[in-house]
């Protein structure tokens, strides 16, 4: 064991390293740590959740001790998508599941439990409801999607390095619809009879959503993209 | 089942959008359980994740970790959910398959901790049994070849979203039979 006086005089490697050597699913991924694998590659380990969900309630991990999803390498995070498709694939053929949930949580608000990266792959039967994962829905009133939109646009062209604003911004102003709409070839023109028919319809029913949302906070939300 | 996920694509629908390329489009649902919460899709209509090819769904990984970690700078590293529901049994709700990715805060409110079942170890080492065999079956035996493109990966695999522009040539010259 380390005691609290070595931890403060770690570096913060050393910590890391610490961290890894205690890390139940690197040991796992390690084999120091017998668990049911039903898969493994080298770069990432599936087994079966020793507290299942359902029967056949699987985890993937990466082999190598990573915390968050932000810090996967490009080779994980491009690897790690066709693996789950492939056990989720497994799943519904060999234990003749309708379905499957793929659940991930990052950082501690978002339910993140362990130091180590993990996905649920967890096969969904008829009866078997699990409601934390169809957390319930609201209505967001548009002006506050509006607000988190250009939030996230700006940094997203920030980030990516690509133009975006113009191509998804103006789209949903209600005046560039109306002019992509004259500009339309012909045959895109017989929509436009549906089209105005359900733009009718959302009108009426974002006049009756407007009752629903009036009890959100506005500004604790629009907070969150300051 | 009628798919608004088209519709959006299609801009037959208006949506917010956030992201759009070649192959895939983000947008921020008007019903969602947290503020700020993205669907990312393929554009091309898969129901459900079996579906998706290698090349789509790498791409969509890649940005399912972009868009991730830019909503974890946005709400100052709180946290994030990637919710997928496949199947009409786990409760998929549109014929296309589709990516959640939910920005958290200790406060939100939301509680995606669920209980776990008791099970039995026999019943355990038999779907073990089960399921190791399927894998062999649908991904080792497959997997040969992805093994190889890890280790040294063939040139079209290789190009990262980076590159934005090269990617995105690329991928209009690898989908100009298959769209439009």
């Amino acid at each position: 064991m380390v005691s609290e006086e070595e931890l403060k005089n770690m570096s913060p490697e050393e910590i890391r390293k610490l961290q890894e050597e205690n890390c139940i699913f690197c040991k796992i991924a390690k084999k120091e740590i017998p668990a049911k694998i039903i898969y493994e590659d080298e770069l990432v380990c599936a087994f079966l959740d020793i507290q299942p969900k359902t029967m056949g309630h699987t985890i993937i991990v990466p082999k190598k001790h990573l915390v968050f999803f932000s810090q996967f390498p490009e080779e994980e995070t491009r690897h790690i998508f066709k693996v789950i498709r492939d056990i989720s694939q497994s799943m519904i053929k060999a234990l003749q599941v309708g379905g499957t949930s793929i659940y991930m949580a990052n950082g501690e608000a978002a339910g993140q439990f362990a130091p180590h990266a993990m996905i649920h792959v967890i096969p969904r039967r008829k009866d078997e409801d699990i409601p934390e994962l169809h957390p319930v829905k609201e209505n967001y009133p548009d002006d506050m999607l509006a607000k988190a939109q250009k939030a996230l646009v700006s940094r997203i062209e920030e980030v990516m390095g690509v133009e975006m604003k113009s191509k998804v911004i103006s789209d949903v102003e209600e005046n560039k619809v109306q002019q992509d709409k004259e500009k339309a070839p012909a045959d895109e023109q017989q929509n436009t009879v549906n089209d105005d028919r359900r733009q009718t319809d959302e009108k009426t029913k974002k006049e009756e959503d407007k009752d629903e949302v009036e009890d959100i906070d506005l500004d604790r939300i629009s907070d969150l993209f300051k | 089942m009628a798919n608004s996920f088209k519709d959006i694509i299609h801009r037959k629908k208006k949506a917010r959008i956030i992201y759009e390329d070649e192959l895939a489009l983000a947008f921020l649902p008007e019903k969602a359980s947290v503020p700020g919460e993205i669907t990312l899709l393929p554009k091309k209509e898969y129901s459900i994740m079996e579906q998706v090819p290698d090349e789509t769904l790498e791409h969509l990984s890649a940005l399912t970790k972009r868009l991730s970690d830019i909503c974890f700078e946005l709400l100052s590293g709180q946290g994030t959910n990637i919710l997928i529901h496949n199947g009409v049994t786990a409760g998929q709700e549109e014929p296309h398959f589709s990516i959640r990715i939910l920005p958290r805060r200790k406060e939100d409110g939301l509680n995606t901790k669920w209980s776990a079942e008791k099970e039995d170890d026999k019943e355990l080492d038999s779907v073990h049994e089960i399921l190791t065999g399927e894998t062999k079956n649908i991904l080792v035996s497959s997997m040969k070849s992805r093994h190889k493109s890890i280790e040294e990966p063939p040139k079209n695999t290789e190009k990262k979203i980076e590159t934005d522009d090269e990617e995105i040539d690329y991928r209009k010259d690898f989908f100009k039979n298959k769209y439009d």
